[in-house]
């Protein structure tokens, strides 16, 4: 039986990348994000402002299964290889001005992505890895530093 | 007798002034002064990793100096809200990925637009700091994270 995986595509280029999940390294992190992928998700996308090579995508009401304060650290790192998958969540009133995802996926798109907030390395979850147009994914999201924001989908294979 | 500029956004008309540290970087604001001898108009781009940082790379027509002469003034690894820097790379001095704009040399003028600036341990020279208009500039510079980099110009105050 093989891993479960994800489709990540950002709308309106034609690039969908497929990413497995880590099921063995992040088993409840990759319990809790499939559950919210029930419905395809469809949201905004953001360039990071501290973490470099990452896109940032704040998980919404709609697609919270799961309390996200009970996922437990796993499979963490403050810095991801390019093609990663993350997760991280931070209390809301936790941190002053917090412009990364208090509930959030992080994509790790290229090198030099880092985990981190105003207040100090931010241990993510990595729970999936992309496997499948990482290259083609990493130039695309490399546009939206310049470009802004894109929506993103992403949805169970 | 203080020198100023002025940071003006072509896309919402917001604008700051800033003053000259003439007396703590004096060599940077001769450069700095001397590179806008025409105004600079460009692209405002969002930092990546330190932040609130507003950074715009001078154009050609206003690469008037020899930016190699240029010594470290006024340097900080904290800059605060309003501080505008300067830090030139060489061509080929930092890693290229995705061919973006670092495998030229790099004439690098930002604004630090608001808390938590993070460079990492990077030493930067400040040889201005806004003292008009920051909050307008702040609001503007927001913006292009969602909707993605706009023109500023960038120009001596005259008295």
């Amino acid at each position: 039986m093989g891993n479960r995986m994800i489709e990540i595509e950002i709308m309106g280029s034609g690039i969908t990348a497929i990413a497995k999940l880590l099921e063995e390294d992040a088993p409840e992190t990759c319990e809790a994000l499939w559950s919210a992928l029930e419905k395809p998700l469809e949201t905004k996308a953001l360039h990071a402002v501290w973490q470099g090579r990452t896109l940032e995508i704040e998980l919404p009401e709609t697609h919270r299964t799961f309390k996200p304060d009970a996922v437990p650290m796993e499979n963490a790192t403050i810095y991801p290889l390019p093609g990663d998958v993350l997760w991280r969540y931070h209390p809301p009133k936790a941190i002053r001005g917090l412009l990364s995802p208090q509930c959030g996926i992080m994509i790790a798109y290229g090198p030099e992505s880092i985990m981190r907030t105003p207040i100090g390395p931010a241990p993510s979850n990595v729970w999936a890895q992309i496997i499948e147009n990482k290259e083609a994914f990493g130039y695309e999201a490399s546009k939206m530093w310049f470009g802004g924001a894109r929506t993103i989908r992403i949805r169970r294979v | 007798m203080a020198r100023y500029i002025e940071i003006f956004s072509l896309e919402s008309g917001a604008r700051a002034v800033a003053e000259l540290y003439e007396n703590e970087a004096p060599k940077t604001c001769e450069a700095m002064w001397k590179c806008l001898e025409v105004p600079m108009e460009t692209d405002g781009i969002q930092a990546m990793w330190v932040g609130r940082e507003l950074m715009f790379l001078m154009p050609p027509e206003n690469q008037r100096v020899d930016p190699m002469t240029i010594p470290e003034e006024n340097a900080t690894q904290y800059p605060v809200p309003g501080d505008i820097a300067f830090k030139y790379y060489p061509k080929g001095a930092t890693r290229q990925v995705y061919r973006d704009f670092r495998s030229g040399p790099v004439w690098d003028f930002f604004i630090i637009y608001g808390p938590d600036a993070i460079l990492g341990g990077a030493t930067v020279s400040i040889f201005a700091h806004i003292v008009e208009g920051l909050d307008e500039l702040a609001t503007d510079a927001m913006k292009i994270r969602e909707h993605g980099i706009r023109r500023y110009r960038v120009s001596r105050l005259s008295q």
